[in-house]
């Protein structure tokens, strides 16, 4: 089964999404921070990472950065709420594996989901 | 003995009546003399004080006071002219105004500092009468015929010359000292009109210079609280998205996900499918609000201004039928291509016109007209509304300004922005009663009419 960390601070995205994806069939984690987070990648390393930008603390695109010193290749989706900041962050998005936009439509979750991961 | 004693003592009378008479028609004399000189002066002080009344009115013209002055020194003095010079700065004299022969020979007369009498006078700050001037080495024939002249300095409060005034006669020795003072005391008089004349120059200019200065720190204060309007919506659509679109996410997803629930065409299942159509909607206003606060980069390229203009009026060509509006198109033949955000473009003109258009009341027209004008490419859209009110003219640009139900008071905020950013302008004619004209004006110039200066948005540069 593969495994998936969520991270977002917005608790009821994570219930969402983590129920949406365990029904598709995925073994998910759930971190509320970037500190968190990367906490929990030191024990487990998963297949895909699904990562919030806007965080309060340690912003999303700090997280990345870590999470890529260790692990290169680890597949990462970042989730924004604002359309269209691709345009801006054409350094980061060589290291990522797409991008979800809010409010996501979960028929599309699925869809990058499976695309990075099957 | 009497007879001789009385012929003796009658011509002694004679003799004293002789003394007398000569005596009393001397002091005749005299006094018609002590008279004339008193009627003269009292003649003078009255001009004086004439002049002085004059200097002192600060709503007659400078000029016509020096004028007066010329006249009155010329008729007091039965001079035969009077002139006033003005030293420059470049130290040369030139003549401001003259009375008298000769005038047109005198006007365009300049004197360096120091030469000839007047250009001495200049340079010593020390009145003079000159009985003849044949006599003068210094002397410069000007007028024929003039003998005699006395010239004094203008001389500042500060004891700076500033000019000279001179009165000439054709009469030789024609002045004495007591005219030398008339005439110090006439030009204290014009130096004093002068150096108030131009400290009011220096003021009115001073003053001009304020009134600009003030229009222009309106203007930038307008500019500043536009652009502090603009900051504030770039936080505001970082919190939009972050705050609205977050909660919109959990109540799509969930209304998805509870829709699975529903036996398909199920009641439930429909409530679900309107909410999360219900949520898209309120996506989109976010959107039009980050869009707005983005104010993405211009990509000009090379663009056909018809073929965009009839892009967009195809997509309003229903909406006019509909509401059985004209939509006309004048276009200017041969108009150049523009280098320009063809996307960016689309968007302001799509915004102007379907502002007209539902401005516009039915079985009305609405124009767009393209040509080109100063290096500016012009496009105008005229609708055939009610105008547009004084105090909606004033901020109908400002973000949030909305006069419709159901608008979010970006459209023409946007239009402004985008058209700012290539360099343009959006000017606004109305008329009430006779519809309103929103004119887009671009530079065709290729280096102006890129902004790329600060193309990012506030709320990207920090937030996200």
């Amino acid at each position: 089964m593969k495994h998936i960390l969520l991270v977002d601070d917005e608790d009821n995205i994570l219930v969402l999404f983590e129920d949406e994806l365990t029904e598709a069939g995925y073994r998910v984690t759930t971190a509320g921070s970037g500190p968190e987070a990367l906490r929990l990648l030191e024990q487990d390393v998963p297949d895909l990472v699904i990562l919030d930008i806007r965080m309060p603390g340690m912003h999303g695109v700090e997280v990345l950065e870590k999470i890529r010193e260790k692990h290169e290749d680890l597949p990462i989706i970042m989730c924004t709420a604002l359309q269209g900041m691709r345009d801006d962050f054409t350094v980061v998005e060589s290291k990522v594996s797409g991008y979800l936009t809010k409010p996501v439509d979960l028929d599309e979750l699925r869809a990058k989901v499976k695309e990075a991961i099957g | 003995m009497s007879v001789n004693r009385t012929k003796k003592s009658r011509n002694r009378c004679e003799k004293i009546r002789d003394e007398l008479r000569q005596s009393l028609h001397e002091s005749a004399k005299e006094f018609q003399q002590l008279n004339d000189k008193l009627s003269r002066r009292s003649e003078r002080l009255a001009a004086l004080h004439r002049i002085s009344l004059a200097a002192n009115d600060s709503s007659l013209d400078p000029e016509r006071v020096l004028n007066l002055v010329l006249s009155e020194a010329v008729e007091l003095l039965k001079a035969d002219s009077a002139v006033i010079f003005h030293l420059g700065e470049n130290d040369v004299l030139h003549c401001e105004v003259a009375l008298g022969e000769c005038v047109e020979q005198i006007k365009p007369m300049t004197l360096p500092l120091g030469q000839g009498i007047v250009g001495h006078v200049a340079a010593t700050a020390e009145a003079e009468i000159v009985p003849d001037v044949e006599k003068d080495p210094r002397y410069r024939l000007v007028v024929k015929g003039v003998r005699s002249e006395i010239t004094a300095p203008l001389l500042t409060q500060g004891r700076k010359v500033i000019g000279v005034m001179n009165v000439e006669s054709k009469l030789p020795d024609a002045f004495t000292g007591e005219d030398l003072e008339l005439l110090v005391m006439l030009a204290s008089h014009v130096a004093r009109v002068w150096d108030n004349a131009t400290l009011y120059k220096a003021l009115r200019n001073r003053n001009r210079e304020l009134s600009e200065s003030y229009a222009e720190l309106r203007k930038t204060q307008a500019k500043l609280i536009r652009q502090g309007r603009l900051a504030v919506l770039g936080q505001m659509a970082a919190i939009v998205a972050h705050e609205i679109r977050n909660p919109l996410t959990s109540i799509r997803g969930f209304a998805q996900r509870i829709s699975r629930r529903f036996p398909k065409g199920d009641r439930g299942c429909q409530y679900c499918h309107i909410i999360v159509e219900e949520v898209d909607k309120l996506d989109q206003v976010t959107k039009s609000i980050t869009d707005f606060a983005r104010r993405p980069t211009p990509v000009p390229r090379l663009t056909h201004i018809d073929q965009l203009l009839d892009r967009v009026l195809l997509i309003f060509k229903e909406e006019a039928n509909n509401k059985g509006l004209d939509l006309i198109r004048e276009y200017d033949t041969n108009l150049p291509e523009a280098l320009i955000d063809a996307d960016q473009m689309q968007q302001v003109f799509s915004n102007i016109i379907r502002n007209a258009i539902q401005a516009s009341p039915s079985e009305g027209k609405v124009t767009v007209r393209a040509s080109v004008h100063d290096e500016n490419l012009l496009v105008a859209v005229n609708d055939s509304g009610p105008g547009i009110p004084q105090d909606v003219r004033q901020k109908m640009f400002e973000p949030f300004f909305t006069t419709k139900t159901h608008g979010t008071g970006l459209g023409l905020a946007l239009a402004q922005k985008l058209v700012e950013g290539h360099g343009g302008r959006v000017d606004v004619e109305s008329l009430p009663g006779n519809g309103a004209t929103f004119t887009v004006v671009l530079p065709l110039d290729n280096n102006r009419n890129t902004n790329t200066t600060s193309a990012k948005s506030t709320a990207e540069q920090g937030d996200e």
